[in-house]
């Protein structure tokens, strides 16, 4: 996406101090008492079930509804009283229906809150193409369309562009997926993740989607009825201790396998196995799979790249015969996408690869079970004897061998 | 709110020659109008001025069918259109706005209601009957034509900016927009559209019933056409009503070159 990162300030802290809001004519408050702290440059998703006064405790960050009591701090300022108007400038708002104007260029929509700030023409433009290329849109391509010529995806890219157009500490944003098709959303949901990474803003996202939740959230804060926090935490402490009934029943069951979602593979220690490189020979093979004792070995190509997994008995039809279907995942995905790859292949190991489908390393099925607190009764964790340093020597000795598969097969 | 549906949901249901162009077809089709509407009036003009200068016109047709006499009328007709549609969109345009503000939206039944009263009258009514309680001429002429036609352009405003999207009024203020920055580049913008087909509307119901305007004396083509049917002469009759329909045609070829140059890009 960015090539180069966008100038951007970082996120500052919100608290909410006993805040309140009693609606004319409705006997119990909307929202009542509601006392947070969302860390400066963190995601705070609200989630809870309609009408839990989540999305009215948003506005009333931005004071797009007035709170009947209680104070709201920006960083260290009291911001309950000020300007409303000055404050929105302060605070980027992205909501469901995106609400771009459809009478102005995608240029003067993400320049609109920059203009209100007085800022010069050819520094909005500059601004305007700098958050197009951070949101993945081609400023050459985009910057003079009209919104209706986009995509919804699109759309909400332009979006998000326009609320972080004067750089603001702080975003509030309203189920800002909620209207877009399924795959479109995942898409939209990684790029906003690894956009985070680069600006830092404090965040405010409310949905009712849990695993949206759960998916971008650093903490957490699931709301009952009147806006009552439930619980304030990490997904995974959601996940794994839900505070009481009610959040067991909005996170539903699977919880567990849903935590496994939350690991990503970068973050979990590799197993190893033995490979073997495509030019190598057969007995060389062999060999090495009766000195390493594992019953099978991983076949690599030229750049490195599995090709499927040979027990010694394959050998004997050469080395491009055999073998079953491949679990094969890549760094970024996480720990759920390999269980469900072997559920889906039948086997117990799974392959990972770097981003170039290089073998990195593969990920057993017992490995998994340990990570979750688990160990298989019946099957001892058996992690390779083979230390991963050895592996490259593995196939070098192999590839040391001149001459190539061809050469192994049986004439 | 209460206001009369049928006049809300239906913006543009006066005079079917109000309807702004809507789709490619009907687009296409009007940019054809608008080449061909100019070339057919003109046409119409040439077989008048034929048909009137083939016949030897007596003493009385004469008096009506001069240069001098025909001009003065076409001014003070188009001036009569001019003055009351400018008023009207003077009044009915900031009404309109105000009475969409949620501080008077209360406001917007009464208001309606008394608007409608001035559609409802038939206007020959309207004129005289303001002929008669204030007084005849030029001004009180403008005053008739402005309570008949100030309904289709409050109307027109207050449902062109309805129909904008209230996201985009949340998305204006939730980005920092006072609101009446919002109103200035947001709402009305979006309801220029609608409202222009109101303006174009009025000004098509003022040149028609500016026609009526020489009844209490503050001239116009009327003044042909009445002088026609009383002195019983067919030519000043014709040439009358005829101009009156070019006319009016005319106005309407511009107030449809005036919706398409104003209508926001990007709708």
């Amino acid at each position: 996406m960015a090539k180069h990162t966008a100038h951007s300030s970082g996120g500052e802290v919100i608290r909410l101090d006993k805040l309140t809001k009693r609606f004319p004519g409705q006997s119990t408050p909307a929202v009542e008492e509601l006392t947070l702290e969302i860390p400066a440059g963190e995601i705070v998703v609200f989630v809870g079930p309609s009408g839990c006064g989540k999305t009215t405790t948003m506005r009333m960050i931005n004071r797009l509804i007035e709170p009947s009591s209680g104070r709201i701090f920006l960083g260290d300022d009291d911001v309950t009283k000020i300007n409303p108007d000055q404050l929105r400038r302060r605070i980027g708002y992205v909501i469901q229906q995106v609400g771009l104007f459809p009478h102005m260029t995608i240029t003067e929509n993400i320049g609109l809150v920059p203009q209100l700030l007085g800022w010069g023409k050819s520094r909005i433009r500059e601004r305007a193409d700098e958050l197009l290329e951070l949101v993945g849109l081609e400023p050459a391509t985009y910057r003079q369309r009209y919104p209706k010529e986009l995509s919804g995806g699109q759309q909400q890219r332009v979006g998000v562009a326009r609320a972080l157009a004067a750089d603001p500490p702080v975003m509030l944003m309203d189920e800002p997926f909620g209207a877009i098709d399924p795959i479109t959303r995942e898409r939209l949901q990684n790029e906003f993740l690894r956009l985070q990474q680069l600006i830092r803003k404090t965040i405010v996202f409310v949905t009712h989607d849990i695993h949206e939740a759960i998916k971008l959230g650093h903490r957490i804060a699931i709301l009952d009825k009147g806006s009552r926090v439930a619980q304030y935490d990490t997904p995974e402490r959601i996940l794994s201790h839900p505070a009481d009934d009610f959040v067991a029943e909005f996170i539903g069951p699977g919880a567990s396998v849903r935590s496994l979602g939350l690991t990503n593979l970068v973050d979990v220690e590799l197993d190893t196995c033995c490979v073997v490189e495509l030019d190598a020979s057969v007995d060389k093979a062999r060999a090495v799979l009766a000195r390493t004792r594992q019953d099978r070995a991983l076949l690599l190509d030229e750049q490195r790249r599995p090709r499927g997994w040979r027990r010694a008995a394959d050998f004997e039809q050469g080395l491009l015969s055999g073998g079953g279907p491949l679990a094969v995942l890549r760094r970024t995905q996480t720990v759920h996408d390999v269980l469900n790859e072997l559920l889906r292949t039948g086997d117990t190991v799974a392959v990972i690869v770097d981003s170039d489908g290089a073998y990195d390393g593969v990920l057993r099925l017992e490995t998994i079970m340990a990570m979750s607190g688990h160990v298989s009764p019946t099957e001892p964790a058996v992690r390779t004897q083979e230390p991963r340093g050895e592996e490259p020597r593995t196939g070098e000795i192999l590839a040391n061998d001149t001459v190539g598969v061809r050469r192994g097969e049986p004439s | 709110m209460t206001i009369a549906p049928e006049h809300l949901v239906e913006p543009l249901s006066t005079p079917p020659s109000a309807a702004p162009a809507r789709g490619g077809v009907v687009r296409a089709r009007g940019a054809i109008g608008l080449f061909f509407t100019p070339v057919l009036l003109g046409l119409i003009c040439l077989a008048l001025y034929l048909y009137v200068h083939a016949r030897p016109l007596d003493s009385i047709e004469q008096r009506s069918l001069n240069r001098a006499f025909i001009g003065e009328r076409l001014l003070q007709h188009i001036q009569l259109t001019a003055v009351s549609t400018a008023l009207v969109i003077l009044i009915a345009v900031p009404l309109g706005i105000a009475l969409t503000r949620p501080a008077l939206r209360r406001a917007t039944p009464f208001v309606l209601g008394i608007v409608n009263i001035g559609q409802a009258v038939p206007s020959i009514g309207v004129i005289v009957l303001l002929a008669i309680t204030v007084g005849i001429g030029f001004g009180k002429a403008v005053i008739a034509l402005v309570i008949y036609s100030v309904l289709p352009v409050l109307r027109n405003t207050m449902v062109g900016l309805q129909q904008v999207d209230r996201s985009l009024v949340d998305a204006g203020r939730g980005m920092g927009m006072t609101k009446s920055s919002v109103l200035l580049r947001v709402e009305l913008p979006l309801a220029v559209p609608v409202m222009l087909a109101g303006i174009r509307t009025a000004l098509i119901i003022n040149v028609g019933t500016a026609t009526l305007a020489t009844f209490t004396n503050a001239g116009g083509l009327g003044d042909i056409i009445d002088a026609g049917l009383v002195l019983d002469r067919r030519p000043v009759l014709i040439t009358g009503a005829v101009l009156v329909a070019v006319l009016a045609l005319t106005i309407d070829w511009l107030a449809g070159l005036a919706e398409r140059v104003l209508r926001p890009r990007g709708l």
